[in-house]
């Protein structure tokens, strides 16, 4: 047929296909994100108790998982857990395994974002009295997280390019429905180059909500870098 | 000097602290009794901020102990020092307020909020009660019209004014003021002076004060005391101490810091 030159016929056919799965791609990256974001910060948090074992392990634990392929650990929950009786679909392990490597790189996120608070508001929580949860929800939290909003932002749009290599345990996500029509009809070019634009629309779009999120909420205040001195 | 011993209200016995090597306090004895105005003098590193932050429980001693009150905050247990259990602990602290010398004012809040947030995250008092107590506060700093604004929009003299609203919304008996003045502009530093001469022409707190400025601690002091590399050298009242230094040492900081 037409080797080689892009059928434009063929684009059009499969575009609804493609853009179908587009919506389950996006979704597993932001449900992975949001994951992330919730078991990212107990992390942060563990890893800077004051009880040195417990500190030193979660430390250990996220330099692991930080210092291991996310292929690696999605192959191991999908293939070797289930040797100890846990057996997980393929859209789970690509929701847990992003959630759990993603979590361990965000709590980075979050410890960078805490030590940016200046060390006097800790000074003068003391000398307040605050007690320790009232603390960092009402003073350090809310500082903290517009000083991450575009770190963490920036995983995002990682997040959502990586998912294409949950198509390795057969996760039905855009990369893995491109590769399917590739086989089908002997025709990579089109289902895959659609594929790379289709990427690059989804990461400058998530790219420039979280600018505009960190604009919105970063000018109240954050907008001069001076406080406290 | 037998009237402090009579009533001490703060005082600190045989007091040790040190940072790996380095003796910050050593065997420090200091006693304050209710409603004087101490003033702390010394070159940088003579730990007169340090016992300060001891008072605010900010820094931990390795011996000695520290009385507020009829408290311990500071026990000597014989290889170390301890703080009481948590509820003994804040009822001590409580009686005390802090200024820094870096505002550390919250960022985030405004004006008002900052001064009212710890009455209703610590007190438990109603939101608008802690608003009323703020808003008297900033009228006394005058700062009233303020309210709305956030930190990053005030100059240092008027953070500083607002960092002591804050403390004085926790109704404290000691001041503690940690260079106050020292990060201000020359021109926003008599605001923040006036505000202290007033607190202190009340009489009704017990200040405790570590300045740079002579004329601050001759103003504000009841007593001056001297530290040097965590001991005390000299103390006396203001005239005594900064006019008629019987101390060596005392002499030749004095004579470098008013050539300054």
């Amino acid at each position: 047929m037409n080797s080689g030159w892009f059928d434009f016929a063929l684009a059009a056919e499969i575009l609804p296909i493609l853009a179908a799965a587009t919506g389950l791609t996006v979704c597993m990256a932001l449900a992975a994100f949001i994951l992330a974001m919730l078991l990212g910060l107990p992390l942060c948090l563990l890893r800077r108790a004051k009880v040195p074992a417990v500190a030193r392990a979660t430390g250990f634990f996220i330099e692991f998982i930080r210092s291991t392929p996310l292929l690696v650990q999605v192959y191991f929950i999908y293939f070797a857990l289930p040797n100890v009786g846990i057996v997980l679909s393929p859209l789970t392990t690509g929701i847990l395994a992003m959630t759990l490597h993603y979590g361990c790189y965000l709590s980075e996120v979050y410890r960078s974002g805490l030590d940016a608070v200046p060390s006097g508001q800790w000074d003068v929580s003391t000398a307040l009295g605050f007690p320790r949860f009232a603390f960092y929800r009402w003073i350090i939290l809310p500082q903290v997280v517009p000083r991450i909003i575009a770190p963490a932002g920036g995983f995002i749009v990682y997040m959502i390019k990586e998912t294409p290599l949950l198509s390795a345990i057969g996760t039905v996500e855009l990369m893995y429905v491109a590769k399917d029509i590739g086989q089908e009809r002997f025709q990579y070019l089109e289902p895959i180059t659609i594929v790379g634009v289709i990427f690059l629309i989804t990461s400058l779009v998530a790219a420039v909500a979280v600018r505009s999120i960190e604009a919105a909420y970063g000018r109240a205040w954050l907008g001069k870098e001076r406080f406290n001195g | 000097m037998a009237d402090i011993e009579a009533n001490p209200f703060i005082s600190f016995r045989s007091v040790c602290k040190s940072y790996g090597g380095l003796h910050v306090l050593k065997n420090l004895d200091l006693t304050i009794r209710q409603h004087e105005h101490v003033v702390l003098i010394g070159p940088s590193g003579s730990g007169k901020s340090t016992i300060l932050r001891v008072l605010m429980t900010l820094e931990s001693i390795q011996k000695g102990n520290v009385l507020v009150g009829d408290g311990h905050l500071w026990r000597d247990t014989g290889d170390g020092a301890s703080m009481p259990p948590p509820r003994e602990l804040n009822a001590i602290r409580r009686k005390i307020g802090m200024v820094f010398q870096s505002f550390n004012l919250f960022p985030h809040m405004t004006v008002l909020r900052n001064v009212a947030e710890a009455p209703v995250r610590v007190l438990k008092i109603s939101r608008a009660e802690a608003n009323e107590r703020a808003r008297k506060l900033l009228l006394s700093v005058g700062l009233a019209e303020k309210e709305d604004c956030y930190p990053i929009q005030l100059s240092g003299g008027q953070q500083q004014r607002v960092a002591i609203a804050r403390c004085l919304a926790m109704r404290p008996e000691i001041l503690l003021f940690d260079e106050v003045t020292s990060a201000l502009d020359p021109e926003t530093v008599s605001e923040v002076l006036n505000v202290i001469r007033s607190l202190a022409s009340e009489h009704k707190f017990t200040i405790l004060m570590v300045t740079h400025q002579m004329d601050v601690a001759r103003e504000i002091g009841n007593r001056v005391v001297f530290l040097e590399r965590g001991r005390i050298i000299e103390e006396g009242s203001p005239n005594q101490v900064l006019d008629n230094p019987r101390n060596d040492r005392t002499r030749s900081f004095l004579r470098a810091v008013l050539q300054a």
